[in-house]
């Protein structure tokens, strides 16, 4: 797996997962991230696609579901820019972390383990990444 | 399929594609190639003009030189399309969107427009070069001249006659080496190799009496020295024709071995 | 249209004793571009010839485009036969006028727009040019034409790797402006793997695995490792 710079984002493809949900997760994250500024030009679909040598089908369905999650925007003939509503990005960072600690809590439960317990685990959590960082 | 389209599968067949085997030798072989043709030619040319000089050469027998037409043509017609196998080609020969039987009429057609110039260009240039014989050598007459062009007529309007049963049987061998009825190829190639020497048979007047006696004996050629079954055995060969390339383009429809 | 472009029913093809397809079945969903993958000699060229209409089956029944193959269907199908070559004598002008005359659906304009694209001399004799180079007009005889089906067997096999590159490329252009079917043949699967989205997996004449490819990576991983597994008895051979 090898990480390639298409215009200001990063991909890393791994052909064994599925392809058209690696695409969305990465543009999702670069545009949340900041990676790809609020109103720039994303790379056309057949430049992404020419660069991961993938299915430009698979790319274009990827950008589809970008545009319904709001973080992109088709201008008639000029292709696909990234929102420029940082409203949008921020409600759909909030959703996706909304996501991300429903899935989190859903594991946790499966351990059996309570709230006071998993408040523990992430404050030790904080505290040895923190320490160690100030080493 | 409309005419324009056959049109331009017969002038693609009419023009040469060219052959990987052939591609393959170098280029220095190439030349020696056309080195020891002209040589040939030379040879030929040179020999037959010494002939003439010492007044010793019958000019009718020049036309022995077309002799081995009727089996250059079979083997046109076999060339053309096992070249397309040579040259790895039939695949897009065989997928192109029209009718086999279409394909093969256009390959045999394209040949024959190429055989019929070929023969008129032969007799142009062997009849300017009896012509200036004549003009320079007293031993040779302008009737000379007519007599052997008018052997020279009835000789290859025979060969141009038979020639589209000829190309279609040599089509035909190559289109059975290549399809399920492949085992009876080596018969129809003695067939065919010995039904070939039968033109030579046929023309018997021509060739015995008109070409190499008359150069002593002062015969002059006349038109059609054939007997009256040549015209219907022509024309018999011209339905075979027909017949031949619809089995061939059968055989390519139905009996492909690929 | 979510119609099969190609079905096969308990297909069987002999040549002498080997078995070249062994009850073949197979339906391939139109609008996908899909890969047909095995080792050599798995039956994948049996199996194109006999969509083009070049070979017929000894049992069985086959669709392509709702009809029996014939000169007819090939009307609608852009076909790259395997290990074929060019006429030598032809320039790359001469192919395209080939084309041009011969192929319904041929366009003379993209036709030349993708010699530009693919760096190839319009006047150069095909007899002059490397493998790779002939292997890109023979490609762009096919890409030209808007067609409904586009069969290409073993398009990427014995050239050289800027050949392999520019052919790639061209062909996720062609896909990304076409809606077409297409259907690959390869047993190096190399650099291409993404371009799948419909696989079909084929071993001793039989299809062993059918389906989306995204499915199969859910699945099995990276068609690679697949294909390494599944052929492990071929290659050691």
């Amino acid at each position: 797996m090898e990480e390639q710079q298409v215009g200001s984002l990063h991909f890393h493809i791994d052909f064994s997962q599925p392809l058209y949900e690696q695409i969305l997760d990465q543009a999702r994250s670069a545009i949340a991230k900041g990676e790809i500024a609020l109103g720039d030009k994303m790379p056309s679909v057949r430049e992404l696609a020419q660069e991961l040598r993938i299915n430009p089908n698979t790319v274009m369905r990827a950008y589809q579901e970008l545009e319904r999650d709001g973080l992109t925007e088709k201008r008639r003939g000029q292709g696909t820019y990234v929102t420029s509503s940082p409203e949008h990005v921020a409600s759909f960072r909030t959703a996706l972390a909304a996501r991300y600690i429903d899935s989190f809590m859903e594991q946790m439960e499966s351990l059996g383990l309570a709230w006071e317990d998993i408040e523990t685990y992430i404050r030790q959590k904080r505290d040895t990444e923190q320490g160690g960082s100030d080493l | 399929m409309d005419s324009a389209v056959f049109r331009n599968l017969v002038r693609h067949e009419f023009k040469g594609k060219g052959s990987w085997r052939k591609q393959s030798r170098s280029r220095i072989s190439r030349s020696w190639w056309l080195a020891y043709c002209l040589i040939i030619l030379i040879a030929a040319i040179g020999t037959m003009t010494y002939f003439a000089i010492n007044e010793q050469l019958q000019i009718n027998s020049i036309w022995f030189v077309t002799m081995g037409f009727p089996y250059m043509f079979f083997f046109w017609g076999y060339g053309s399309v096992k070249r397309e196998w040579e040259n790895d080609t039939y695949g897009w020969w065989l997928t192109m969107p029209y009718p086999r039987t279409k394909l093969i009429t256009a390959k045999w057609l394209g040949i024959w427009l190429k055989l019929l110039i070929g023969i008129v260009i032969v007799f142009a240039v062997l009849s300017v070069y009896v012509l200036i014989l004549s003009l320079v050598l007293p031993a040779y007459s302008l009737a000379d001249v007519g007599s052997f062009m008018v052997a020279g007529v009835d000789w290859l309007t025979l060969v141009a006659g038979f020639s589209p049963l000829i190309i279609a049987l040599g089509i035909l061998i190559s289109i059975v080496q290549n399809s399920s009825l492949r085992p009876i190829s080596p018969v129809l190639w003695i067939v065919f190799m010995g039904g070939l020497s039968l033109i030579f048979q046929l023309p018997d007047v021509v060739i015995s009496e008109n070409m190499i006696q008359q150069g002593t004996e002062q015969i002059r050629a006349e038109w059609f020295p054939y007997a009256w079954e040549l015209p219907m055995v022509m024309g018999i060969s011209w339905i075979l024709t027909y017949a031949v390339l619809k089995f061939s383009g059968y055989l390519l429809e139905n009996k492909l071995e690929l | 249209m979510s119609t099969n472009i190609v079905e096969c029913h308990q297909i069987t093809k002999h040549y002498g004793k080997k078995k070249a397809l062994d009850q073949f079945e197979i339906a391939i969903p139109s609008g996908r571009i899909t890969g047909i993958l095995g080792p050599n000699g798995c039956g994948k060229s049996t199996f194109f010839r006999m969509l083009t209409g070049l070979v017929r089956p000894d049992a069985g029944h086959i669709e392509v485009l709702g009809k029996a193959p014939s000169w007819q269907t090939n009307q609608d199908i852009a076909y790259l036969p395997d290990r074929a070559r060019w006429y030598p004598n032809h320039t790359a002008r001469a192919a395209l006028e080939w084309g041009n005359s011969f192929l319904p659906g041929f366009s003379m304009e993209r036709a030349i727009q993708l010699t530009d694209y693919m760096d190839i001399d319009l006047d150069a004799k095909v007899g002059g040019m490397s493998r790779g180079q002939e292997a890109r007009i023979m490609l762009i005889l096919c890409l030209a034409r808007d067609v409904q089906m586009i069969v290409l067997d073993e398009p990427f096999t014995g050239i050289d790797v800027i050949s392999r590159e520019t052919i790639v490329a061209s062909l996720i252009d062609y896909l990304e402006e076409s809606e077409q079917s297409v259907l690959i043949s390869t047993h190096d699967i190399q650099e291409v793997e993404g371009l799948f989205d419909y696989t079909v997996m084929m071993k001793e004449g039989r299809a062993i695995w059918t389906g989306s490819t995204e499915n199969l990576r859910a699945e099995y991983g990276s068609l690679r490792d697949v294909f390494r597994k599944m052929y492990m008895k071929e290659w050691n051979k």
